[in-house]
């Protein structure tokens, strides 16, 4: 190929042309990625992370605190209660070292037992007042904080070795 | 046929005449204010007012009893003696065999003190006495007067209480205790039986306290009143006329407190309901509890 027939295809190739418009900002703008849309001042409040942070942190130390306080009146009213259950062992054991005490006496002074006991309303009574004991002592087994039902029992008791004491002097 | 034979049935017939019921009557000069003791096993006791200064016994002594009727003027005492005299009549004793029927009539103004086993005892129209005492095992105790102090206990009787006192206890096992018109100072002791009471004047004090009985006290409470009521398993009730003033604590585990005064808070550990309130000016005192009953305070 002669040098004349290089140059006219040459000439023959693409030509450059500039664009009517300033294509740069577009091609800018895709590569930088689609615009965000404008926001207002509260969303762009919201976005700001560290009112978010304090607020959580706000609730967690709250919660915490409120967790750490129901465990501690949970941990002082089991060691009420476990107070309460020695002082009813303490005061049970009182009740029936007297009622024992009357027994013994009962028994040195020449009442050895348990006269038969004839009357049926008696026994009847003798049983409710079992039954009551029982309950009392059950129930106080079950929650010692129910001190007051002691005095019940004591009640209970006394009635029972009153009628104990009618029957064996009898 | 021997006369032997003819004569026996002839005894027996005799012998059980003998033992019948024989009837009973005495007078005895009682002071207006005296005091009158009466000891029956069983039958019944009634005991009544006339306007003479002077006790009147009447009624129907049981086979095997005897009578016996002591003192006169400032005390007098009347006594249903059995044979089995050295054994108590109810523990292991025989006991009399048959009822025996005392009917009583004395001043208004006397001090009654009145024990039994199974008998039945009334009193009525007593007015201005010092105090009417009753002990009873099975019977029921019925009684209407106006006295400075009624105590009256009971182990499976039901007590029924009316008229006036300023002083007042009742005690019972399995019996039932209805009282009303007593005020000042008041107490109530039951096992098993329910207690009602209704108040005729301000309650000065009122303990009451019951294993499973309920337990109802209805009346206005005096100027640094107190009532106290403890109960296992009964429901206990308070209701308060007038214009009440005092602290109020209720408190039960299993139950429920219902309140006309202040708010009811549950138990944060464990179950339970308990309220504490204060009414007026909190010069009195009310505290109630029940572990397994409602505790309920009312306006009336």
């Amino acid at each position: 190929m002669s040098e004349f027939e290089l140059r006219r295809q040459l000439q023959g190739l693409r030509q450059e042309r500039q664009p009517g418009v300033d294509l740069w900002p577009g091609i800018a703008g895709r590569i930088a990625g689609p615009q965000p849309a404008r926001l207002s001042a509260r969303q762009r409040a919201l976005r700001t992370p560290w009112p978010w942070a304090a607020a959580a942190g706000l609730v967690l130390a709250i919660v915490g605190v409120q967790v750490a306080n129901r465990v501690h009146r949970a941990d002082l009213a089991e060691r009420e209660r476990a107070a309460a259950a020695l002082r009813v062992d303490q005061a049970l054991a009182l009740i029936d070292a007297s009622y024992l005490g009357v027994e013994r006496e009962l028994s040195r002074a020449g009442h050895d037992g348990p006269a038969a006991v004839t009357s049926p309303t008696l026994m009847n009574a003798e049983a409710t007042l079992h039954g009551a004991e029982l309950e009392l002592r059950r129930t106080l087994a079950r929650e010692p904080r129910a001190e007051y039902l002691l005095d019940l029992l004591a009640r209970a008791r006394s009635k029972r070795m009153s009628l104990e004491l009618q029957r064996r002097d009898a | 046929m021997s006369r032997r034979f003819i004569l026996a049935p002839l005894a027996l017939a005799l012998a059980q005449v003998a033992h019948a019921d024989s009837p009973i009557e005495k007078n005895v000069p009682i002071n207006a204010d005296g005091r009158l003791e009466v000891n029956n096993v069983r039958g019944e006791v009634d005991i009544r007012t006339w306007d003479r200064n002077e006790l009147e016994l009447r009624g129907n002594l049981g086979s095997g009893s005897t009578l016996e009727v002591s003192g006169s003027g400032a005390s007098v005492s009347v006594e249903v003696k059995t044979p089995d005299s050295g054994r108590s009549w109810f523990w292991g004793g025989n006991g009399p065999r048959e009822d025996t029927r005392l009917e009583i009539r004395v001043p208004k103004g006397i001090s009654p003190g009145v024990h039994v086993v199974s008998a039945d005892v009334t009193i009525d129209g007593l007015d201005g006495g010092r105090e009417v005492e009753v002990e009873s095992v099975s019977g029921d105790i019925r009684l209407g007067s106006r006295a400075q102090r009624w105590e009256l206990h009971s182990v499976s009787g039901d007590i029924h209480a009316s008229g006036s006192a300023q002083r007042g206890s009742f005690e019972t096992v399995s019996g039932d205790i209805h009282a009303e018109g007593v005020s000042g100072d008041i107490s109530a002791e039951s096992v098993s039986g329910d207690a009602h009471v209704d108040t005729s004047a301000p309650i000065s004090e009122f303990k009451g306290n019951s294993v499973s009985g309920n337990i109802t006290i209805t009346g206005a409470l005096a100027a640094r009143g107190r009532i106290k009521i403890e109960s296992m398993s009964g429901d206990v009730q308070v209701s308060l006329r007038g214009e009440p003033s005092a602290s109020i604590e209720a408190e039960t585990f299993s139950g429920s407190v219902n309140s006309d005064f202040g708010r009811v808070d549950r138990e944060e550990f464990g179950p339970g309901e308990r309220l504490r309130t204060r009414v007026g000016g909190g010069e009195g005192d009310i505290d109630l509890k029940s572990f397994s009953g409602d505790v309920t305070i009312r306006k009336r």
